[in-house]
């Protein structure tokens, strides 16, 4: 059923398979290696997750991601920017080797120098890049080209505008409401449906048909929202579990119920030598001011709490959307290599086979474990500036944008897309420091990494012509 | 790949609670210093200018550090122009509880009686309005995570103007002070009673940065 039957029907067919699945399983390693840590990073960080949940949840969900919504990207890297049935099979053989070789070597050689380089602008450049020297200019489907293009520019404003919205409604509904932690309650089921209902729409609207994961719109929304529902049902029991404990501890530490100061009380004593105020402001004190920070510190902390454990959500929803995402640079490569090597002729009509879309799951997952792991706790020591309640914003509003890019097939960059959103929570004053040169950085790898991947890719193309043809 | 960790770094705004705390730790001193001083213990009290010119320099470093962290392409929740601006406000108390170190140990000096209390009155008072200021700092945690805005913000502006309203009592006391030791002269030598003018003047000086510090934080408040 999964197509395992490979009939090599090229000369040298099987070295040419045999380095398609070396080169593509290379890069869904080093994405698994590299790339995941972004998703997981601020868990392990924060301290909601350990190292070993999170590379559990991750490699579930980055396999579930490629699995499952991965193929719409696929296919657009295998055939999408050129008409392959214009080209010779032999010719379009190479050229995809050629992508997949280049893209892993630019990265490799990125990486050491320490360019700021995304793995999906390599892939795409160096498709382009063979697509051009085999065909010619007019081979290449320019309007999807710039229609990818334009994926890339608009994709890190999309997750940044979600997440400022996302962020700036917590703030208003959370953060600065009376009682912080018993809004947090509330809100908490409707974070949760949120987040389930768009994860299951991805998952079953025009999904995988050999999964019957298929439904028409209609059907994917109400069946989604079910989904969304019982999930929230579950959180609601969850929160009641929470606030139990919340409010015994509130009670063990003597914090009082956080009833508002009211109007016309001054916070400092006006006659400050009876009341003794250094020892006062020490601690332990029952000046209005000292017991409203207490009360509001206590809530915060509580509030971040709730909040690492929906960061774990959002987590596992930017894995499943870096999964459906990135699975792409790696496998539609490959795919297309398999596929025409075992016909003969270029015939790109059938889906990538489900076992593909599998074994780059799998590779991803394998540079988890190998290497993706120490990545992910380096991560997360080093952001620790994103609270919770910010992560879980940017996260929410990163992965939202991934999943639509990746349902309508365009391979974005995961990493900018979240840097987007991150950038979207400090322009609602949410983060005490953000570094603006990695936008520079960003805007660089836009402009350098497609002509250098297309570049090497036809160099890596003529190469191997001299040696097999 | 551009790496989402070089986007984060220490945030700059911790900075101001970390330099506070080096500042009152200097301010803490000068209680005692006045002491000595005031009962003419000028061993313990040149002992104790020490300790503030060393805590001055503490304060100095972590204010340059964040000085340092500032650099151009920053996205901070508050202007930086701000920022640098609670900084140097909140230095200037610790500046200026050094000259005051330095002024009470010139010489030897002596306070008449009838003077005694009513400056220990104003140098508790000052100190008070320097802690007060600390306290205020102390909740920039509150107000980061709420993004300097809504309740938290509102809250804190409230003891701002509290603050502001103490100062100008503070003020008012200062001129008592400062009359009732020149217009009796108390049989203290020109010299002596200026030298506690200088005082006088320095502590006075001393609560109006801090003030500042208070009204430098209520400026990047967003209430609404």
């Amino acid at each position: 059923m999964f197509g395992w039957e490979l009939e090599l029907a090229l000369p040298h067919g099987g070295i040419l398979v045999a380095l398609a699945l070396l080169f593509g399983l290379y890069m869904a390693w080093s994405i698994g290696a590299n790339d995941v840590a972004n998703a997981m990073g601020t868990s392990v960080g924060s301290g909601a997750l350990t190292l070993k949940q999170a590379v559990l949840i991750a490699a579930v969900m980055e396999l579930a991601g490629a699995v499952l919504v991965g193929s719409h990207v696929t296919e657009t890297v295998r055939k999408g920017m050129f008409d392959p049935e214009e080209f010779e099979p032999m010719a379009l053989v190479l050229g995809f080797l050629a992508a997949l070789l280049s893209a892993a070597v630019w990265l490799q050689i990125a990486t050491f120098f320490g360019w700021p380089v995304s793995t999906t602008h390599s892939i795409v450049g160096a498709v382009i890049g063979v697509g051009v020297l085999i065909g010619g200019m007019e081979a290449v489907k320019w309007g999807k080209v710039s229609g990818i293009v334009a994926s890339w520019i608009t994709s890190p404003p999309c997750g940044g505008i979600l997440s400022f919205a996302l962020f700036r409604l917590l703030q208003n509904v959370v953060i600065n409401s009376k009682h912080p932690l018993r809004e947090t309650y509330r809100v908490t089921p409707f974070l949760v449906f949120y987040v389930a209902f768009v994860l299951t729409l991805v998952m079953v609207w025009k999904g995988l048909p050999n999964l019957k994961l298929d439904l028409t719109l209609g059907r994917a929304v109400s069946f989604s929202a079910a989904t969304g529902l019982l999930m929230a049902g579950l959180s609601v029991l969850w929160v009641r579990r929470l606030r139990r404990i919340h409010e015994a501890e509130r009670i063990a530490r003597n914090i009082e119920v956080p009833e508002d100061l009211p109007a016309g009380i001054p916070f400092t004593p006006k006659d400050a030598a009876e009341q003794r105020l250094r020892p006062a402001l020490a601690g332990g004190s029952d000046l209005p001011a000292k017991r409203w920070e207490f009360r509001r510190t206590f809530e915060f902390e509580k509030m971040e709490g709730v909040f690492g454990r929906l960061m774990v959500v959002s987590a596992c929803f930017l894995a499943f959307a870096h999964g459906a995402n990135d699975v792409a640079n790696a496998i539609g490569p490959l795919a297309a290599v398999l596929d025409i090597a075992s016909k003969g002729v270029v015939d790109l009509q059938a889906q990538a086979p489900f076992w593909v879309l599998l074994l780059g799951g799998a590779g991803i997952v394998l540079g988890l474990a190998t290497w993706g792991y120490r990545v992910i706790e380096t991560v997360g020591r080093k952001i620790t500036e994103l609270t919770p309640s910010r992560g879980f914003a940017a996260n929410v509003g990163a992965a939202t944008t991934i999943v639509l890019a990746s349902k309508f097939g365009f391979p974005i960059s995961t990493t900018h897309t979240l840097v987007g959103a991150v950038l979207g929570i400090g322009l609602a004053r949410g983060i005490g420091y953000l570094n603006l040169r990695v936008v520079r950085d960003i805007v660089i790898s836009w402009i350098i990494t497609v002509p250098a991947g297309a570049l090497l890719a036809a160099v890596t193309f003529l190469i191997l012509k001299q040696i097999f043809m | 790949m551009p790496k989402l960790e070089a986007l984060f770094g220490q945030s700059p705004v911790h900075a101001i609670k970390a330099h506070s705390e080096k500042v009152h730790a200097c301010v803490g001193l000068i209680g005692e210093l006045f002491e000595a001083a005031a009962r003419g213990d000028g061993a313990r009290a040149a002992e104790l200018c020490e300790q503030v010119i060393l805590a001055e320099t503490e304060a100095d470093k972590v204010q340059n550090d964040a000085h340092e962290r500032l650099v151009s392409r920053l996205l901070l929740p508050v202007g930086k122009a701000d920022l640098v601006n609670i900084l140097d406000q909140q230095d200037s108390i610790a500046d200026r509880a050094e000259d005051l170190a330095a002024v009470l140990t010139y010489r030897e000096m002596t306070i008449p009686e009838e003077l005694r209390a009513d400056l220990r009155t104003f140098v508790e008072r000052v100190l008070q309005n320097c802690e007060l200021t600390a306290g205020i700092v102390s909740k920039i945690d509150l107000l980061i995570e709420s993004s300097f805005g809504g309740r938290d913000a509102l809250t804190v502006s409230r003891l701002v103007s509290e603050r502001n309203d103490r100062e100008d009592e503070t003020k008012s006391v200062q001129i008592g002070v400062t009359r009732r030791l020149l217009v009796a002269e108390h049989g203290l030598g020109p010299l002596e009673a200026m030298l506690w003018k200088e005082a006088i003047d320095l502590l006075g000086e001393m609560s109006r940065y801090a003030d500042h510090t208070a009204s430098a934080i209520r400026r990047v408040l967003e209430v609404r």
